[in-house]
């Protein structure tokens, strides 16, 4: 029999990580024990060999390991974490105070920024998001068209080679659906070319992309909507009718994942766009409420445009004058960066991100300089600490990193606590800004990412300083003071000063800026609109609500409550078209908003006429307009517009001019508006001016009459416009809660500040308080001396941050139409407040040192 | 002084060692270990714990000679250090003197009578 030899490899393995110290021995014991073992068996005998082996392994006698704690960067930095904890452990106010700032310094700019990374990352999950681009037109008014034409998509595929793909997108407004039994309204409807889901990247759950829409009765829906739909069941195959395909039933081809919420397109359905009129009507230059989206190059865009242009005016015979120039918006842009007409898409607002971030980074270096000085306060305490290390042979290289890395154990530290405070400031994020953003770094690890980065950069922004100041102490003076020491200690406290005015200016700066904020925010909310908005209820209209649209009207003059009952194509709060409007004398015309109501819409949103008079029922076929003071201005001038003819689509008379009131929101200006008195019309709402004080009744009566008139649709939807109005005001209303919560962060951090240096002077002054106080001086004057400082401190900083606040609110404030006036009181108060806050908090640990009896601090010396 | 308590299995591995003295190394210990109380034990098990006692000061250590299975490999041979046999006495010491304060036990034999 061959001689059997303990497997080769399983010596290596020990070769490997064991310690030289202990090789020769552990495998010798280990050769012994397997010749031992080869005598009586020698069953699966390698694999027990190698299973000690491994047994053998452990800390001790691992060579890596024990590389690593002989390092003497592991040994200094076991020393460091031993002085930290001990400095901190001696003072653990100052210790705590620290800790807190930085951490909520971190913690409100880590917030800022999750927000600002969200809203800016909108569309990003798009795999060729690069390469779209939404195809706008501009039709030579104030904004752009975010829509255009249906017929746009197909010609600009097959005459523009640089467009690679193409898909359009059609929003259904105010459609119900049905599948068996129920039928619902939906919003998120869209028709869509097949192509969309093949240029997006929608996840499919069930079906093919590629053919999903093709069959021109197919529709696609989202994961929640099969659910809501066909609850457990297969999806797949099954129909739905829709309000708006008259009859016709469609079947389900395919089902996607919910959209993500950073889309700025948000939907439900897809239906698929070749049931949507017949192939010439899909061809037209027609319903220009088209989004077109298409796939190209960046460097293309210009030649695209170009292409466009010059194939339109050939194949239309247009000239070169002709106005045409499309609009061609990146899609991560649509949804911060855009502002043009007829865009639904889901809009953030660019300027509250930078408003937000700007408060987290002020918040964060206001933490930051308290930080600074708290240590440099602290530091100067072991003044005769680096004096000895130098003595017995420090370099200031080691003691500058010493420094360093303590600041470094307490930015960790603190930035472990600010992972804790965003974990429970969760849910109120969530309420607050609406967004379903994880904050807890094990679902978000980007967090973890960016707090790494801050807490870096921190200790490189507030670290360096204070070791460079501390290491500079030379031995023979700290342990012996000389002249030049004090001169040292006092071009510190200069820096210092510096750091404390700054902290001050940009406090001020916020607090102004915070009431600001949330004073014009009020103002807008509160600002008269010019007509009534808190006792209507809509009633939007379909087609299917508009076959018995009379009997409707009808039901609802009965009911006791309803004031007034007004049919119109339009309401204030949405969107109205805008077209040209011509006058007799200028063919050129005025862009205005236009829309048709009956004569009952003025009383019914209390609307006052400043000249002329409502739509007279008396000659039904007259066309008739009704015109806004500003369009009265921008096409009569200074002539009487009363009589006046209007051309729009057919010439009418003016017979009434309304007061100027704000039909969309106070974020615009007051834009021209042509009311024309239609009674042949699609109306799109019904308006109900109803008794505040009757509201149940009449909404339980509204209902009960729907449910006659319509018995087999769903039960008809109504709303109150105010409500309406809040939506339009929801980005405001987040923004002022959020501005306050922050400006509290600040005001606290402030005087966390404060009250640091303060403890610190009072403690250096102690004994020359104590000695004061024996030779006889009062307590409110002792107080006055340590305050005297600070407001000198406060005083330069006001002089710095007041005029800051104002540059910076008349900067922001010049982008809204409507503009509270800057009252010259905020800047009073908030200097008060300023001064009232420094007072109180350097005046209780002041009072504190003031009142202590001098023997207890004099005993010492 | 913190570090320097004998645990129950060190002072096993420690006798072990008083007991085999001349030759106590890894595989001898097991080996009389498992010869005294039948407690089979890995190699690695008493290797780790010979040296935590050596770390505590209670035995020393030296290479010794080696044999023919071993490869050429020398073996390291322990020898217990006057503190480890003062450690190992008074932890006898304990014993004896808790075995003393045991009262005259008397044993319920139910179940016999």
């Amino acid at each position: 029999m061959k001689e059997k030899y303990p497997p080769r490899w399983a010596d290596k393995i020990l070769e490997w990580y064991c310690l030289e110290y202990y090789l020769e021995e552990v495998q010798g014991d280990l050769h012994e024990w397997y010749f031992e073992k080869l005598k009586h068996s020698s069953r699966f005998l390698n694999l027990r060999y190698f299973l000690l082996v491994l047994r053998y392994f452990s800390l001790v006698r691992s060579k890596s390991f024990q590389k690593l704690i002989s390092n003497p960067n592991y040994l200094s930095m076991k020393k460091i974490l031993l002085i930290t904890y001990r400095n901190l452990k001696k003072d653990k106010i100052s210790g705590f105070m620290r800790l807190t700032n930085l951490a909520f310094g971190i913690s409100v700019f880590l917030l800022a920024l999750v927000y600002a990374n969200y809203e800016l990352n909108y569309d990003r999950f798009h795999e060729k998001g690069n390469n779209i681009y939404r195809i706008g037109q501009d039709g030579g008014g104030t904004r752009a068209w975010a829509a255009g034409p249906i017929g746009l998509g197909p010609f600009a595929l097959e005459n523009v080679p640089d467009v690679k793909s193409m898909a359009r997108f059609i929003p259904v407004r105010e459609t119900w659906m049905k599948a068996g039994e129920k039928k619902l309204y939906e919003n998120g409807v869209f028709y869509v070319d097949s192509s969309a889901l093949t240029l997006f990247s929608y996840e499919m759950v069930q079906g093919d992309k590629r053919t999903a829409l093709s069959d021109p009765w197919s529709i696609v829906l989202t994961e929640s909507m099969a659910k809501k739909y066909f609850g457990d069941e297969d999806p797949m195959g099954k129909t739905m009718q829709l309000l708006v395909d008259r009859g016709e039933s469609r079947k389900v081809t395919g089902v996607i994942k919910d959209v993500p919420p950073q889309s700025h397109l948000q939907f439900d359905f897809l239906c698929s766009i070749y049931s949507y009129g017949d192939e010439n009507y899909q061809r037209s230059w027609r319903n220009y409420f088209v989004y077109t989206y298409i796939e190209a190059d960046e460097e293309d865009l210009s030649n695209i445009s170009e292409q466009l242009k010059t194939e339109f005016l050939t194949r239309y015979n247009g000239s070169e004058d002709d106005y045409f120039v499309s609009v061609l918006t990146p899609i991560h842009k649509v949804h911060l960066f855009t502002n043009q007409e007829k865009d639904n898409a889901d809009h953030g607002n660019a300027y509250y991100v930078y408003i937000l971030f700007s408060i987290g980074a002020f918040v964060l270096i206001i933490s930051c300089i308290n930080f600074i000085n708290l240590t440099v306060i602290k530091g100067l305490d072991r003044a005769k600490e680096v004096g000895l290390r130098k003595t017995v042979g420090a370099f200031r290289p080691q003691l500058i990193a010493q420094f360093m890395s303590e600041n470094m154990v307490l930015l960790v530290f603190a930035g472990m606590c600010s992972l804790l405070i965003l974990l429970m400031v969760e849910p109120f994020f969530k309420e607050l800004s609406g967004l379903d953003l994880p904050l807890n770094f094990i679902s978000n690890p980007q967090i973890l990412l960016t707090l790494t980065a801050i807490v870096l950069g921190l200790e490189l922004i507030s670290g360096i300083y204070p070791a460079v100041v501390l290491s500079n102490f030379k031995p023979a003076e700290i342990i012996k003071p000389l002249g030049s020491t004090s001169m040292k200690l006092k071009k510190i406290g200069v820096i210092r000063k510096i750091l404390i005015i700054a902290q001050f200016s940009l406090s001020v700066i916020l607090v102004i800026g915070s009431i600001v904020v949330y004073s014009q925010l009020s103002y807008l909310k509160e600002q008269d609109l010019g007509f009534e908005k808190d006792q209507i209820l809509l009633v939007k209209l379909n087609w299917s609500l508009s076959q018995k649209l009379e009997a409707l009207k009808e039901e609802l003059a009965k009911i006791p409550g309803i004031n007034n009952v007004s049919l119109s194509e339009d309401v204030p709060g949405y969107r109205i078209s805008m077209e040209t409007v011509q006058t007799l004398g200028n063919p050129e015309g005025v862009m205005s908003r236009i829309t048709a109501s009956d004569e009952n819409f003025l009383d019914t949103y209390n609307m006052e006429l400043s000249a002329g008079e409502n739509f007279l029922t008396s000659s039904p076929d007259q066309r008739q307009f009704i015109i806004n003071e500003t369009m009265a201005a921008l096409s009569f001038g200074d002539r009487d517009p009363i009589g006046q003819k209007l051309i729009w689509r057919d010439t009418g008379q003016v017979v009434g001019v309304v007061k100027d009131f704000n039909f969309q929101s106070l974020h615009s200006e007051v834009e021209p508006l042509t009311i024309i008195r239609n009674l042949d019309i699609n109306w799109g709402y019904v308006s109900i001016q109803f008794e505040p004080q009757s509201v149940d009744r009449v909404l339980s009566r509204i209902n009960e009459s729907s449910q006659e008139i319509y018995p087999d649709l769903p039960r008809m939807e109504t709303t109150f416009l105010d409500d309406r109005f809040g939506q339009l005001y929801l980005a405001e209303n987040r923004l002022q809660s959020i501005v306050w919560a922050f400006c509290l962060i600040t005001i606290v951090l402030t005087i966390s500040g404060i009250f640091g240096v303060a403890s610190y002077n009072a403690h250096k002054r102690a004994k020359e308080i104590a000695i004061r106080k024996v030779l006889g001086a009062g307590s409110s004057e002792m107080i006055w001396q340590l305050l005297k400082g600070f407001v000198v401190l406060l005083g330069s900083a006001l002089l710095i941050g007041l005029p800051g606040a104002y540059y910076l609110a008349t900067w922001w404030l010049q982008d809204f139409a409507y503009q509270v006036s800057i009252n010259p009181i905020i800047f009073v108060g908030a200097a008060m407040v300023m001064l009232i806050l420094i007072f109180a908090s350097s005046g209780l640990v002041t009072f504190k040192a003031t009142n202590t009896n001098p023997a207890t601090i004099l005993k010492n010396e | 002084m913190k570090g320097t308590h004998l645990g129950e299995f060190e002072e096993l591995v420690l006798l072990t060692t008083a007991v085999v003295d001349g030759n106590a190394y890894t595989v001898s210990i097991v080996a009389e270990i498992e010869k005294n109380t039948g407690r089979k034990l890995t190699l690695s098990t008493v290797h780790t714990a010979l040296v935590r006692l050596e770390k505590k000061g209670f035995v020393h250590s030296y290479m010794g000679g080696t044999t023919k299975e071993r490869g050429g490999r020398r073996r390291r041979l322990y020898k217990i250090t006057a503190p480890g046999y003062s450690a190992l006495n008074k932890a006898r010491e304990t014993r004896t003197k808790m075995w003393e304060m045991i009262p005259e036990l008397s044993f319920d034999f139910k179940g016999l009578t």
